[in-house]
């Protein structure tokens, strides 16, 4: 299912005091099991990007193919196109309303028109994959869970429909410490099994670590589009589009600054420690 | 220096909907000097945001006692005092602003103590340029970026004069630039003026430069120190629920792969010097 | 996808009329509405008339854009125009043409109404668009504050109209975000019968409920630690003062009520 973007642009409020141009004639492909990063400022066009990926906003002027198919046409299939495309919103679990788990999981493929006889054993395992126990949580409100199971519940309730695109808007804002890495390894797992990934994130380090290509979007446009390794060496434009370094990547700048010779290439914690112990003179970790 | 928060045995139970009584806090003891920087570190549920608004009298505990500025937070005549001297800032940026004007938001406050009508305009005047943010007093709070919201309402805090801002997860929600910014502004609020600081994160990048590290687990103070010996202690932070911030974690790895760093690094700035010093 | 209603519709601006006391501009409408069910000839209606158009004048206002204000009423102006040409009958008999007759009685009370309801929700534009919502409210609470004596909570229902005034925007904000995201699980909101319509409106409301409640919740507990403690022994940092444009416009609106009140 790979996605092109063609010469996409959206204004909002055309033709009034208020009109903004929030995206300007963007344009970039994503091929089948990529694993995609969107970076950008507030107010840089990233939401309204993928809100038009996902035919939730009709774009101004431009198309976008989902495997060839330009979903905001009117005749389009819209139920394939939900079940094709899962988003994930900032803040997902504000979108739970159902009496029982199990009935907001299955919520989704319901609409979608998956047949009855298969929403029990989708909604098991979306659960599995978040980390929630069928058996215990099934019959539970979902508003009896904490922050951070109510998060997970709602990202089941979309991994459900078995996306083969998930597009997530900064799903681990809010999250403590551990929730947030295990939410990276859960998108990670995903990509893993094949799903094609869109993540808008302001967390660098994991985007540095897990990404495979990064889209950095700055007014409205696509200001770059690379791997993580040719978009983080970009210090100065980066930090132009106010946009900050992966951690890793700030202490390789701050120790070239002293002059010490260490490679711009790294910009995961893993290379860079490496590259130290090799410089410093320690024994090799494994 | 003397203490400007003071708990003792604090604890906070409250009973389920099944008839279980649960703590959210259990025997908290901590003091906090007037005039200094304290962060509260600790994961989603570990009690901290209950332990806020004991600060502030907003909730009193369920057993143990809480002095502010040496006033029981009990002493229901003192309440308004307790409040007037304690400000608050809280997480949604979104739910804490009350008026449909930022400076009328301001006002707030002030205008709650009574405070004259002229000490007012100049009240807000000093806070919305305390938080840089004087230009957009006409302003509806719901044209401002979720960083700028909190400024204002720390600017609400700040007209109100207090000897103490309390941020409860003010940052969470923030993209990494207005994390920053808040950061910075509360340091400068602490250093320059001289007001106590209580924030409670569970950014451990936050704690780098506080006078004080507690951290909070199950309702419980786990540990308390200097953010050194808080943020490179590996096995504490684990248990916790916490990592430790990115150089202090390099650090650690280094000096297990046999680099002989210094274990007190704890920011990117200290790691370089070690590096250099190794070089 | 529901943003683009407009709430409100002040114009922000600095003429003459934006700068009036609130308060008077409040009391004078209200003065100016009951005239004009008080006016009986076409010279009242003059006056009328030239004090509205004298107030848009001052307002810099196009008369175009107040007259917009009418275009929602249009229909009703339509509608109550026919309902009284043909079901009043008296006085002499202008035209009859099968069931339907059209009275001279019937002509003027309709011309009459129509009228008065051009006038009424012109004079109402004409306070909106040169108030703010903000400024209605505390002009409000602060004509109301006389009654406190009789428990009358006039602080309190101004407080609950402006914190209205600030979440609208916000939940209308939450409401699109909702919508897109139940949207984006297949949810439809514009197909099916009334029924299955209504239906399909509950994953959006319940949401939007539950995060009204949690906001209502956290806005309690600010409010609280703000000292916030009902009206008693609070202070206003905006000062209301009426001014000398002000008792001009009271003598201008006084005037014209003489005027009507000799018979006019």
């Amino acid at each position: 299912m790979p996605i092109a973007v063609e010469n996409v642009s959206y204004t909002y409020l055309p033709g009034t005091p208020f009109e903004h141009r929030a995206l300007k004639d963007v344009s970039f492909t994503i091929a089948d099991g990529e694993f995609v990063g969107i970076i950008g400022h507030t107010g840089s066009g990233k939401s309204t990007l993928i809100q038009i990926i996902s035919s939730l906003i009709p774009q101004t002027a431009g198309r976008v193919l989902i495997d060839g198919v330009d979903y905001s046409q009117k005749d389009a299939d819209k139920k394939k196109l939900r079940r094709t495309v899962g988003v994930v919103f900032q803040y997902p679990e504000y979108q739970l309303f159902e009496e029982t788990i199990a009935k907001d999981i299955a919520y989704g493929p319901r609409m979608t028109g998956i047949p009855e006889e298969e929403l029990e054993n989708r909604t098991q395992v979306a659960m599995e994959l978040v980390g929630m126990d069928y058996e215990t949580y099934k019959d539970k409100s979902p508003f009896e869970l904490s922050g951070g199971q109510k998060r997970k519940i709602a990202i089941a309730g979309v991994l459900a429909m078995e996306p083969k695109i998930l597009i997530m808007d900064e799903p681990i804002a809010g999250l403590d410490p551990l929730g947030r890495e295990s939410l990276m390894d859960l998108v990670k797992n995903l990509n893993d099994c094949g799903m094609t990934i869109l993540m808008i994130s302001h967390n660098m380090d994991g985007l540095a670590e897990y990404a495979s290509r990064i889209l950095v979007m700055n007014q409205g446009e696509l200001m770059m589009n690379g791997t993580p390794r040719e978009v983080f060496r970009e210090h100065e434009a980066l930090r132009a589009a106010g946009l900050d370094l992966p951690e890793a990547g700030q202490l390789v700048e701050a120790l070239r600054a002293k002059g010490i010779a260490i490679s711009e290439e790294n910009i995961r914690f893993d290379e860079v420690k490496e590259e130290l112990i090799r410089m410093l003179g320690g024994k090799a970790h494994d | 220096m003397e203490d400007f928060v003071r708990t003792q045995g604090v604890t906070y139970s409250y009973t389920s909907e099944e008839g279980d009584v649960n703590f959210a806090l259990n025997g908290v003891d901590i003091t906090v000097k007037k005039g200094s920087f304290a962060v509260i570190l600790g994961h989603n549920g570990s009690g901290k945001s209950t332990f806020a608004k004991l600060l502030n009298a907003l909730s009193l505990p369920t057993g143990g006692k809480v002095w502010i500025d040496g006033m029981d937070t009990a002493d229901a005549e003192r309440t308004f005092e307790i409040r007037g001297s304690v400000g608050m800032v809280f997480q949604n940026p979104d739910n804490q602003l009350v008026a449909t004007v930022v400076d009328e938001d301001v006002a707030f406050g002030p205008e709650n103590l009574g405070v004259p009508q002229p000490e007012i305009v100049e009240r807000v005047e000093q806070a919305l340029t305390a938080v840089n943010m004087l230009k957009y007093k006409k302003r509806a709070p719901h044209m401002l970026s979720g960083g700028q919201k909190q400024r204002i309402a720390i600017a609400g805090a700040l007209a109100m004069h207090p000897k103490m801002i309390v941020l409860d997860e003010a940052t969470a929600m923030l993209d990494p630039r207005g994390r920053k910014k808040i950061l910075e502004i509360v340091t400068r609020l602490n250093r320059e003026e001289g007001i106590t600081i209580v924030l409670i994160t569970h950014f451990m990048e936050e704690a780098v430069d506080a006078d004080q590290v507690i951290v909070l687990s199950d309702g419980q103070v786990l540990c308390q120190g200097t953010p050194h010996e808080i943020l490179t202690d590996q096995a504490m932070l684990k248990k916790a629920g916490l990592l430790p911030p990115f150089a202090a974690q390099m650090a650690m790895e280094l000096r297990e792969a046999g680099i002989p760093i210094a274990q007190t690094c704890i920011t990117t700035r200290e790691l370089v010097e070690e590096i250099c010093r190794l070089q | 996808m529901i943003k683009n209603i407009t709430l409100g519709q002040y114009f922000p601006g600095d003429s003459v009329m934006h700068r009036m006391d609130p308060r008077m501009k409040f009391l004078l409408t209200l003065a100016l509405i009951v005239l004009i069910f008080c006016v009986r000839t076409v010279y009242g209606y003059a006056a009328v008339v030239a004090v509205l158009l004298l107030a848009i004048l001052l307002s810099r206002i196009s008369v175009k854009y107040v007259l917009k204000g009418i275009k929602p009423l249009w229909f009703i102006l339509v509608f109550t125009f026919i309902l009284n040409i043909f079901f009043i009958t008296e006085g002499e008999v202008l035209l009859e043409w099968w069931i339907f007759r059209i009275t001279e009685g019937g002509l003027i009370k309709a011309v009459n109404i129509a009228v008065r309801l051009v006038l009424l929700v012109s004079i109402t534009t004409v306070l909106t668009l040169t108030t703010s919502p903000m400024e209605i409210t505390d002009a409000l609470e602060r004509l109301l504050k006389p009654l406190t004596v009789l428990h009358f909570p006039a602080h309190e229902m101004a407080l609950m109209m402006s914190i209205a005034l600030r979440f609208i925007p916000t939940l209308v904000d939450e409401t699109d975000r909702i919508m897109k995201a139940q949207t984006a699980r297949g949810a439809s909101f514009d197909s099916g019968g009334l029924i299955k319509r209504a239906k399909g409106m509950v994953p959006i409301l319940v949401p939007l409920f539950v995060s009204a409640f949690k906001r209502a919740d956290e806005l309690a507990l600010a409010m609280e630690s703000r000292c916030y403690h009902g009206g008693k022994n609070r202070t206003r940092m905006k000062v209301m003062h009426m001014s000398f444009r002000d008792f001009v416009a009271l003598g201008i609106v006084a005037g014209v009520t003489v005027f009507i009140c000799f018979g006019f």
